[in-house]
């Protein structure tokens, strides 16, 4: 059976997210051409025409697709938990803690080079700062929840506990593309207790 | 008969180039700027610009020994007057909790650095070149945390190689979100530095 049209549109946009996401991580948004995107993604110029209006288009799409698997990544490993305690335990374990493997890397980077490149252009800061604050909120909710029954303290400044793992991922996941090899493991433990620390009753 | 071109001269030209680099680098971000925008800016054609430095990878890569041969001046004298392992370590959170990261040059200079260090993924050598110049700071922040141990302030069980790379990821996380206005930079990094603190310290 033939697929219908929107299906069809909806399988060639991801895989030209995908050849985009390879080509944005190995060379950069400035560098990457269209034709790139065509090689990698084995989708043809005039397909990927039709699909979107430019490259900055294909990018600003992909950022978001980014963003948006991110926050759904994250309340995926979040449900599996009951306690708060547990919840945020698995914010380090399963999400900091993952095998990174070469997607959340490259996401990451795309990710973290879009928002280098926002602080320059006025057009994308505001999309810049709708993805900072939908992390901050998710993070927040886990300690707000915990706050609430009781598991942690109830005088939480929940905000500044949110940026504080946001940061540690930043600098983690930075030194996991440059030193590829230390045992981070370990690191990410020891930085699970005293956080936990500091919530827990 | 003396040479036509003198050292002097040849150091000069190339401050001037280095000091136009970081304009360029701080208003146009790394990738955007070319070698064409570096010499337009102190007057000399790309030709000339390539006579003193072979790419703009180069020209970064010198701004940024410059800034580290500074700081490691700065920082193994006041390391010279201070005894305790943690007081030096204090000392470095210290130097970012006392700094404004907000203003248009803190901010420029953090921009470029980072857009530079993910460039650096993208090539081994760059990569290398890039770690080289960091490991100063790292063994310096190992070296410490080993006196530390040896003095009995710092836990004998913590791995330094690993805390070492700890204080820097600390530090590059927050220094990154900085080009957020309303990042708690101050809060964050006090935060984080007590916990490292909590961390390290002998039981």
């Amino acid at each position: 059976m033939k697929l219908d049209k929107e299906e069809q549109r909806e399988k060639q946009r991801e895989k030209v997210l995908l050849g985009a996401l390879e080509c944005f991580s190995s060379k950069g948004f400035d560098s990457a051409k269209i034709d790139d995107i065509v090689h990698e993604s084995g989708v043809s110029k005039g397909s990927i025409y039709k699909l979107f209006k430019s490259k900055e288009e294909i990018y600003i799409q992909l950022i978001q697709q980014n963003a948006e698997e991110l926050i759904e990544q994250i309340e995926e490993i979040v449900s599996r938990h009951k306690t708060a305690k547990d919840k945020v335990t698995a914010l380090f374990t399963e999400y900091l803690g993952q095998d990174v493997d070469s997607i959340m890397l490259k996401s990451f980077l795309v990710q973290s080079e879009f928002e280098l490149y926002s602080s320059r252009r006025i057009e994308f800061k505001d999309m810049a700062k709708e993805i900072r604050m939908g992390k901050v909120k998710i993070v927040s909710d886990v300690i707000n929840e915990g706050m609430k029954n009781a598991e942690f303290k109830n005088n939480l400044d929940v905000s500044l506990l949110s940026e504080i793992f946001w940061s540690y991922v930043h600098g983690v996941i930075t030194h996991k593309i440059l030193h590829s090899t230390l045992p981070y493991q370990n690191l990410i433990d020891g930085q699970k207790d005293s956080f936990l620390n500091r919530l827990l009753v | 008969m003396a040479p036509i071109v003198t050292q002097d001269y040849k150091d000069r030209m190339k401050e001037k180039i280095l000091s136009s680099a970081l304009a360029c680098f701080a208003q146009k971000g790394f990738i955007s700027t070319t070698v064409d925008d570096i010499g337009g800016h102190c007057g000399l054609s790309k030709g000339s610009v390539y006579n003193y430095f072979e790419s703009k990878e180069a020209i970064y890569l010198e701004l940024l020994n410059n800034a580290t041969e500074r700081d490691k001046e700065n920082i193994t004298k006041e390391f010279s007057q201070l005894n305790s392992a943690l007081a030096k370590i204090n000392f470095l959170f210290d130097v970012y909790l006392n700094l404004d990261p907000f203003t248009e040059k803190r901010l420029g200079a953090t921009l470029v650095f980072y857009e530079f260090t993910f460039y650096c993924t993208r090539s081994e050598k760059l990569l290398d070149l890039l770690n080289k110049r960091g490991l100063f700071l790292l063994n310096l922040m190992k070296e410490t945390l080993q006196q530390g141990q040896a003095l009995g302030e710092i836990n004998q069980t913590i791995d330094v190689n690993l805390y070492a790379h700890k204080f820097w990821l600390i530090i590059d996380g927050v220094s990154l979100q900085t080009i957020n206005k309303d990042f708690r930079y101050y809060d964050v990094l006090q935060e984080m530095k007590e916990m490292y603190l909590v961390e390290i310290k002998s039981l």
